[in-house]
Parts: structure tokens; C-alpha cells; sequence
């Protein structure tokens, strides 16, 4: 196949390429490739996620080559292709001036406002538009504005996405799956705005390439170390400070990048607030590129993230340590044929996520829950061009093993180890198929050993685009083999315990997305999205009168609905705006035979902790007298919580039992669950900054509050105990960031 | 518009809110557990307050009077509290009294707070009965095997738990008697006969079990060969109507959940009454044979 794909190519043309930024090397996924003759664009297509753009079946003869991209000066070529496969590189410089002139053709491939049926490709300065108390912001403060993205707030690491849970999404760093990489302090992640090329997600809209979740993917591609010149940069908040160095280690052929972070709290907000949060998290990142020739590309990824926090002061009934730490790394090998116009990328990786929670009060003895999974990937993909048509394919292996040890507080310590080898093919075409419309049919057909059958998952993705109007649609059955539980009888509980779901009960679930977008002047961009979703086969804990978390199962079905808007402005003078709403519904049922007795039906119904019906989102960025004004106001309507009427001690004594040596078990005397709701969540950020040139670096200043207004906002609400936990209360933040050369 | 303005004003509300809403009270004020025994002037149940936190028990004297009235003679008795520890340092609060309860006899167990909230439970004392041992019966489901089942009828009885089947042996090498009790009941199954309830002990299904085997005592005998049987006897609690458990099976797992099997108003847990009776008789030696055991021995 591959001869006969050869002499195609060379009876037409195709022409293909790396764009990249002239100064660094740095690749640039997403940038606007043109190819133009005397009269019209032959042919327009974006970059894919390594920087790469190709185009086929051309005929030979002369062109011109354009290539934008948002910050950067437009760069024109003019091509002279023969018949056959040429590379031809492109490299862009940056744009002078304010970001508002630098806007260019590309803006509806990203930005607020730019979703594209669940998809949204984040880059670095839609990160930065974003108010943080650490200057380089970071990309949880980013998604955690996106309607849609439910979090417990300024502080929990988890984010549940379109109705689904925290470990129903699936998070990439250059193909190394990271399951816990959010830290405790809802701002930050193992994803530093400095470290990331571009982040691709998909809210409930995932192509085959991806899959193993049902709820979402976030694909980051992490920024190649500087090819060029040696760069550093350093940074300190009242929460964090980082630094991060990249270089050359063989000029314009291989680089480094390195970066760190470190909380800061006790030395930093634990001084400007009485109750700051007992948490310590940092995260290490290295990625090594190596370019040895245009046709090969070597990546080596490793990252490190920790947390370690306390909920709940030691005085308290009930304080628990929580600890997680998510560790990987990750081989991408990109490889270009000279001959035949295909991309082959392989990627290799290995990670592995540990988490604990411990009571602090508790004698020394008691149990403590920890949980463990460990992930090996190893992924083929294949990339090829038609025309302004692209097939991908892959194979992959992905190997999980997961293992837990679960002390209740009052019961014995159950354990649990399984592990599943998920192996499978994916293929999608992406047919443009002229007029602005582009249909992208899917396959993904996997098999899971321990779980026997092949699963069979369709994907399709259609976008039509009209003058100022964008049409954009998907649909999808998707299945998941890894389970996640978590204590959702403790409101906002953090604490996840990782099995696989039981033989012939694979989670699935079947989405369907479509959104409108319009554009109708350069500077405003509105969108309206809307999405379904059925939940099968979920497993979900099973609900019980024993105050401990269990891997017991129960099998579960839901729901999931909702409507997005979303709007975002940008004006020549710098200043942005961006605002969004979204409305959500989730149900779930639960089906197993002791509810009968507790409830007089076998099914339950009700709405899972994540079920927030209202989020609603604004940011503005200003400039303002040489200083930059930013602030930004976050709701969300409150979650449903399951409330304790009151405990007692199950203590029976039938059967000749005698009520002086019967100690007896705690009990919880639950009403119907999940029918209490949590108060409304809403704070202000906001911050002014200013950057100042000193000795040909740049020191930038930014002071700032979070929780402006001080709003009371709850963390977390043990209903065991009672015992409330608040998020940040009003904090004061003076940053620093000194930028080399 | 005037809907939404009620939406506006709700959300508005509920924005402003920053409270947990409490739940409402439980509809049950104590969690008693117990049982009455009418063959011992002392009797005791423990009480647990449904309090609002896990773990809440405290030492100090609960905010509970507990009394028992018997409703045929309206006579009440006071109960008094007393603090258990329990392993792992647990507490609870055991109320007890010395009063003697009638066979049959139904007693009132009342549990009162200070604000007059109450907890209570009617609780059905069985009445004495004297068991019947009933002839053997042999089947023969397979062929060339014999099941020995050795019943006894329990006339008024309404739920029976056998405790323990202790078998009066004599051990065929050395010629000694020894007595050896099995707790539990696996292999005897209660049934409604009549009125009243038939315990059917199945002789062979004892031996079957390899209990013996495993449990051979003074380290007499290899199983049940080695053994011959002078007696076997049953003890068996003996409840009030209270004990039965809702679908006929004891399920700790699902009677967990509160509100299940229970005979308590205003709270939850249960309260029985029940006193242990034996029965004992003499097996026919060809019967135990039949079932596995050693025949006649020589000492004998």
C-alpha cells in the first residue's frame, strides 16, 4: 500500500513543513498554513499538534505560502513545487505592539468564545487573560472559567466536566496520562502557562484518537525548550514561586526545558490571613527535544506534581491529611517519510498516581485509605494527506493497574488490586469537502482482556463553516474501564480510590454535541452550545448506612444536559472581555437490591454532588495608565450533598447477643441521598500589573486580591462531623517575575 | 417577566446564602437495642441518642429516664444508666433494673428525654415452653444413604435461635465420656409445625460437616468413627414475636440500614424478649450409625 501511496505521490505534489517561532525553534500547533495562486487560496489548513502542515494532490507550478498565526508577523513564501514530497519549513517572528494589533486571521481557532462542539484549543495568552494570584497564571485557572467545568472551588484538584466525574476525564501531557493533575489550590495544576504549547479539550467530544473516558480530554502539548538562545525566568506569589530555565544543548538540534514550582503558603499567605489552607504542592517538568533532520523529531518528557493538605484543623472531630502525587514520563518519536506524505508519531510513556487520606486526630494505628494506579501507554498514529483532506489511524496498548487499600474509619481494611490490558485500532478521516464543510467520520474499536468483548465506539464530527457563521456538531459512544470512587457521601470529598469496573461492565456513555458560533465583527466573537449525554453502566458506590468508603459497587445510569453561552470581546487597544453561562442538569439511577429496603425501590434516583445548575463567568482585561487591570467573577449555583439526619450505633442483640460486650457499629442515619443543596459559590479576583525593563530583562509587578468582596465560600462540609471548611477568604497578593534575557 | 423576576430574586437569595441549610430533625429520638429476659431478675438495654455528629456518645449521664411498665398489670419499673467501655475505647450507655418478667407477659420500654421526647418499644415475652423430641426420621434421597433428622417440637413458640448442640460421646479407644459443644446451628433447620415451630437436627449432615474432624477434643478420636453418642442436647433461645426478621432470614447487611426489623417507635433498634431453654434426648444407637458415628463399643 505504502509503494502505491508513494508513486501517487509522486505523480501530484504535496508540500509540507514545520512552522515555527524564528526567535526559539518553539513549533507552533494551530497556525494558519495558506497556499495561494495568482488568484485564489488554493488551499487553507492549521498546524496539527506537533506544528506540522501538509498539503496533497497539488499540481505542480508556483505559489505563494502564507503563514499567520495570533502574535506573530505574517511570513510569504513563494513556492516553486515539482512534482513529488517537499519539505519546507517556516519560521515566524514575533509581532511588536499591543496584543490587539497582533490579532491576525487566526482568532476563531481559539479563545473564549472559539468552541467548536465541545473542542476548544487553549494557548498561553488565553491563560494569561486570566487574573491569578501568580503572574505566569496557569491552565486550571483557565478551565476552571469555562462554563461546563465544575469545580469545588478555589481549593479540591478536581474538575467534573459536563456531568462527568474527575476520573472520567482523561488529561495528556505530550501523550503521558497524568490522573490527578490539578493540586489542592484551585489555581494551579502541573501546567504552568510558561510550560504549555497549546492544551486541546474536548468537553464531551473527544475523536478516536482518544479514549479510555467518557466525560472529556485535555491533551496538552508542553513548549520545546528554546532551539536557539538560553532563556530563565523566575517567580514569587504570597502561594507559590517557580522558576524555569531552557536552552540550546546543540544549537537549532536539541534543547532543554526545565521548570519548577513550590507552594509558598506558610511563608507567604499564612501570614496576610489567619485561616489559610494547610497545604503543600509543587511540580517539576523536563522535556528534552531533539530535531536531528526535518524528518525526525525526538521528545522526552518527565513531570512530577505533588500535594499535601489537611482539611480541617486539628481540633476538629475529624481532620484528614490527603496526599497525592502523579509522576511520568514519556517518549514521542515524530518521524516524516521523504517519499510519501505521512506523519508517524509513536509515543511510550509510563505513570503512575498515589494517593492517601489519613485522619490526623485518629490514633496512630488507624487505617489509612491509599490508592494507587499505574498506567503504561504505548500509542502508533499515523497521519495522512489527500487534498485538504486528512485520514489519521492508530494502534495503541494501554496496560492499568490499580491497586487500594481502604480503611474505613471504623471497619476493617479492605484491599483491592486488578489491573486490565486495553489494546485496540482507531481510524478518522477528515473530509473537507469544499464550501466551508468538513465532516470527520470515526472508528475506535478496542478490547479489554479481562473484560472479554470488543467494543466498538463511533465518533463523528461535522463543521460547517459560512462567512461569519460556524456550525459545528459531534456525536459519540465512548467507554471507560478504569473506575474512580470517591466518598461522595462527604461533601466535596477529594479523596479517589481507582479499580476496574467488573467483568461484561465497562462504563459507557453516548454524547451529542452542537454549537453555533458567529463573528460578525474582528473584535466579537458569540457562541451557543448545547450537549446530551447518556451515562450506562457506571459504577458508582454503593450506598449504605456504614460511614466508611468502600470498593463495593453499584451499578448506576445518568444523564447529563446543558446549554453554554459564551461571548468575547477584543479591542485594538488591548483591552478584552469574555463572559459565558451555562446551564447544566445531571441525574443519575442507581440500581442494586438493598435499596428496596430502604427505599422501597431497587432504583434510586437523584443528582450527584457535581450536578450544579447555574455557572456564569466574566473576565475583563484593561490597560490603564501604563498598567494592566484585570479581574475576573466566578458563580456557580450549589451542589447537592447528602445530609445525615443523625448517627447512631447498630448494636442488635438477636441471636444471644448481650449489650454488655456488644460494642456495635457507628451508623449514619441518611435521608433520601443527595437532597441537600451546598450554598452558591461566587468570588472576585482581581489584579493590576505593570512590567518594567531592567538591564535587558523584564521584572513584572502585579498586586491583586482574590475573593475580593470576601465572599464565604465552602470547601468542604464533612457531614459526619459537621464540620465546615471555607475556601480562601480575601487575600491580598503582591507578585514578582523577572524574565531573562 | 414576573417569573422572572422570581428567578432573579431566588438565585439572588440563594447567591447571598451562605449557610448550610441544617436538615430537619431526625423523626427518631433514641436508638435502643436489647433483650428482656423473663428467666433473670436482671435486665439490661443499652440506649444510643441519635445525635448529630458520628461518634457523639459521651460519658456523662444521658438526657434519657428509661422505664418498663407491663401492660397487663400496669405495674412500671425505673431502669438506671450505667457507662460501658467498650473495646477501642468506646462508649455507650447501658440502663439496667432488677425486675422479674412474666412468661408471655407484654412490657412497655419507654425512653424519655428531658423535653418529654420519647422512645419506645412493646415487646412480646414468650411464654414457657416445654419442647417435645419427636420421633427420628429417616430418608433416603440417595440411594444406599440414609438421612437421620432427630426433631423436637416447640408448641407456641414464635422464633427460635439455636444456640449450641453439645453432644454427650463416648470415646471407642480409652472407654471415656467426654462432652463436646458445636456453637451455631448450621445443620438444623426451624420450620412452622402446628402452631408452634419444629427444630429439625440433621444428625448426618453434623458429621458430614467434618466438624468433629476438625474439632476432636483431648485430643481423643480422629472423627466421628472413634465416637460413639449417649446423648445430644440443644440450646436454643427462645424470642418473642419481635425476633423474627422480616423475609424469615437474620441479614446484618440489610437489617443495617435503620428502620429495618424493628419494634421501636420514635427511634430506631430493637428490643426482645427471649430466654434460653434446652432440650435434650437419647439417640438410638443404630440411628447414629446411620448417621456416621461409632457403634457399640466394647467397654460399654
Amino acid at each position: 500500500m505504502l509503494m502505491g501511496t508513494a508513486r501517487l505521490a509522486e505523480a501530484q505534489v504535496t508540500v509540507r513543513g514545520f512552522v515555527s517561532v524564528a526567535t526559539s525553534g518553539q513549533t507552533l500547533p494551530g497556525a494558519t498554513v495558506a497556499l495561494e495562486d495568482t488568484s485564489e487560496t488554493i488551499v487553507r489548513v492549521a498546524t496539527d499538534g506537533n506544528g506540522l502542515y501538509q498539503m496533497s494532490d497539488l499540481t505542480p507550478g508556483r505559489y505563494v505560502l502564507r503563514v499567520s498565526f495570533v502574535g506573530f508577523q505574517t511570513a510569504v513564501d513563494t513556492l516553486a513545487l515539482v512534482a513529488g514530497v517537499q519539505h519546507h519549513d517556516v519560521t515566524l517572528a514575533e509581532a511588536t505592539g499591543s496584543l490587539g494589533e497582533a490579532v491576525v486571521t487566526d482568532r476563531r481557532s481559539a479563545g473564549a468564545a472559539s468552541v467548536r462542539a465541545g473542542f476548544q484549543r487553549i494557548r498561553p495568552n488565553d491563560i494569561r487573560t486570566v487574573p491569578s494570584p501568580d503572574i505566569s497564571g496557569d491552565l486550571a485557572t483557565y478551565l476552571t472559567t469555562l462554563p461546563g467545568v465544575v469545580t469545588s472551588g478555589d481549593q479540591g484538584g478536581q474538575l467534573f466536566i459536563r456531568g462527568g466525574e474527575p476520573t472520567q476525564n482523561l488529561t495528556l501531557l505530550d501523550g503521558i496520562e497524568l490522573v490527578q493533575p490539578f493540586h489542592l489550590l484551585g489555581f494551579y495544576s502541573a501546567f504552568p502557562a510558561d510550560i504549555v504549547a497549546t492544551a486541546d479539550f474536548y468537553a464531551g467530544s473527544a475523536p478516536a484518537r482518544y479514549g479510555g473516558r467518557l466525560s472529556s480530554v485535555l491533551d496538552v502539548t508542553a513548549r520545546t525548550g528554546n532551539l536557539e538562545q538560553y532563556e530563565a525566568s523566575a517567580s514569587v506569589s504570597p502561594l507559590l514561586v517557580g522558576a524555569l530555565a531552557e536552552g540550546p544543548i546543540r544549537k537549532g538540534r536539541s534543547s532543554l526545558l526545565v521548570s519548577g514550582r513550590r507552594s509558598v503558603i506558610d511563608q507567604g499567605a499564612a501570614h496576610l490571613i489567619s485561616d489559610a489552607p494547610d497545604f503543600v504542592f509543587g511540580d517539576a517538568l523536563a522535556k528534552l527535544t531533539m530535531v536531528p533532520n526535518s524528518a525526525n523529531r525526538f521528545t522526552l518528557t518527565g513531570l512530577f506534581s505533588t500535594d499535601t493538605g489537611g482539611l480541617g484543623d486539628s481540633e476538629s472531630v475529624r481532620p484528614t491529611a490527603l496526599r497525592y502525587t502523579t509522576s511520568g514520563a514519556g517518549l514521542r518519536y515524530v518521524y516524516l517519510p521523504s517519499r510519501i506524505p505521512i506523519l508517524a508519531e509513536v509515543l511510550v510513556s509510563l505513570s503512575e498516581t498515589r494517593s492517601s487520606l489519613r485522619s490526623i486526630a485518629a490514633e496512630p494505628e488507624s487505617p489509612e485509605r491509599t490508592s494507587r494506579l499505574t498506567t503504561s501507554r504505548t500509542d502508533v498514529n499515523l497521519t495522512y494527506s489527500f487534498g485538504a483532506s486528512v485520514l489519521r489511524g492508530g494502534a495503541f496498548v494501554h496496560y492499568v493497574d490499580t491497586a487500594s487499600e481502604l480503611g474505613g474509619l471504623f471497619d476493617g481494611v479492605p484491599s483491592d488490586r486488578l489491573n486490565s490490558v486495553e489494546f485496540g485500532v482507531n481510524a478518522e478521516p477528515e473530509l473537507g469537502l469544499g464550501r466551508g464543510l468538513q465532516v470527520t467520520p470515526g472508528l475506535r474499536l478496542t478490547s479489554a482482556l479481562e473484560q472479554g468483548a470488543v467494543s466498538l465506539q463511533p465518533r463523528l464530527r461535522v463543521e460547517l463553516e459560512r462567512g461569519i457563521h460556524r456550525f459545528t456538531a459531534a456525536a459519540g459512544l465512548y467507554r471507560q474501564p478504569v473506575v474512580g470512587l470517591s466518598d461522595r457521601r462527604d461533601a466535596t470529598s477529594l479523596f479517589t480510590a481507582f479499580t476496574i469496573a467488573p467483568r461484561g461492565r465497562g462504563m459507557r456513555s453516548r454524547t451529542i454535541v452542537g454549537s453555533y458560533g458567529i463573528h460578525p465583527v474582528a473584535w466579537f466573537e458569540a457562541s451557543v452550545e448545547g450537549y446530551a449525554t447518556q451515562l450506562s453502566g457506571l459504577s458508582v458506590g454503593r450506598w449504605s448506612a456504614v460511614p466508611e468508603l468502600t470498593t463495593q459497587l453499584a451499578q448506576a445510569d445518568g444523564a447529563s444536559s446543558g446549554a453554554d453561552i459564551r461571548v468575547e470581546a477584543r479591542v485594538r487597544s488591548g483591552a478584552f472581555a469574555s463572559a459565558s453561562v451555562g446551564l447544566a442538569r445531571v441525574a443519575y439511577e442507581a440500581t442494586d437490591a438493598t435499596y428496596d429496603l430502604w427505599y422501597g425501590t431497587e432504583t434510586l434516583r437523584y443528582h450527584p454532588p457535581h450536578d450544579r445548575r447555574l455557572q456564569a463567568s466574566a473576565i475583563a482585561n484593561v490597560p490603564l495608565l501604563g498598567f494592566d487591570l484585570a479581574a475576573r467573577w466566578q458563580f456557580g449555583s450549589g451542589t447537592p450533598y447528602s445530609r445525615a439526619l443523625g448517627f447512631d450505633v447498630y448494636a442488635p442483640t438477636v441471636q444471644g447477643g448481650d449489650v454488655y460486650t456488644q460494642t456495635g457499629t457507628p451508623r449514619v442515619i441518611y435521608e433520601r441521598p443527595y437532597t441537600g443543596r451546598l450554598p452558591a459559590y461566587h468570588r472576585l479576583d482581581v489584579t493590576l500589573q505593570r512590567a518594567f525593563p531592567i538591564r535587558g530583562a523584564e521584572l513584572t509587578a502585579q498586586i491583586g486580591a482574590i475573593n475580593a468582596y470576601d465572599r464565604r465560600n465552602l470547601l468542604a462540609f464533612d457531614v459526619f462531623t459537621l464540620q465546615r471548611v471555607n475556601q480562601l477568604p480575601l487575600l491580598p497578593t503582591f507578585s514578582l517575575r523577572l524574565e531573562t534575557p | 417577566v414576573r417569573l422572572g423576576s422570581v428567578f432573579l430574586i431566588a438565585v439572588g437569595v440563594s447567591a447571598c446564602a451562605d449557610d448550610i441549610v441544617a436538615p430537619p430533625p431526625a423523626e427518631a429520638n433514641f436508638t435502643i437495642w436489647g433483650s428482656l429476659n423473663p428467666d433473670s431478675t436482671a435486665q439490661a438495654i443499652r440506649v444510643v441518642p441519635v445525635l448529630p455528629i458520628i461518634n457523639g456518645e459521651r460519658p456523662e449521664p444521658l438526657d434519657a429516664s428509661v422505664m418498663m411498665t407491663d401492660l397487663e398489670t400496669g405495674e412500671t419499673v425505673a431502669w438506671q444508666d450505667s457507662v460501658v467501655t467498650y473495646p477501642r475505647g468506646r462508649i455507650g450507655h447501658v440502663f439496667h433494673t432488677a425486675a422479674a418478667i412474666p412468661y408471655g407477659s407484654r412490657q412497655l420500654v419507654r425512653v424519655v428525654r428531658s423535653d418529654g421526647a420519647e422512645t419506645t418499644a412493646t415487646v412480646q415475652i414468650p411464654s414457657i415452653i416445654a419442647p417435645i423430641v419427636e420421633e427420628p426420621v429417616l430418608t433416603s434421597p440417595v440411594r444406599f444413604e440414609v438421612d437421620v433428622t432427630m426433631p423436637t417440637y416447640w408448641p407456641q413458640a414464635s422464633h427460635l435461635d439455636i444456640l449450641s448442640v453439645s453432644y454427650d460421646l463416648v470415646v471407642g479407644d480409652v472407654c471415656e465420656h467426654i462432652s463436646i459443644t458445636e456453637p451455631g446451628a448450621n445443620r438444623s433447620i426451624v420450620s412452622e409445625a402446628d402452631g408452634g415451630l419444629r427444630i429439625d437436627f440433621s444428625l448426618d449432615r453434623a458429621v458430614e460437616s467434618g466438624w468433629f474432624t476438625a474439632n476432636s477434643v483431648n485430643g481423643f478420636g480422629v472423627g466421628p468413627k472413634g465416637y460413639g453418642v449417649l446423648g445430644i442436647t440443644l440450646e436454643v433461645l427462645v424470642s418473642g414475636i419481635d425476633a423474627r426478621p422480616p423475609g424469615g432470614t437474620y441479614n446484618p447487611a440489610l437489617f443495617f440500614a435503620p428502620g429495618q426489623f424493628s419494634n421501636v417507635e420514635d427511634g430506631f433498634g430493637l428490643v426482645v424478649g427471649a430466654y434460653k431453654q434446652t432440650v435434650s434426648w437419647v439417640p438410638d444407637r443404630q440411628l447414629t450409625t446411620h448417621a456416621g458415628f461409632g457403634g457399640r463399643f466394647g467397654c460399654e
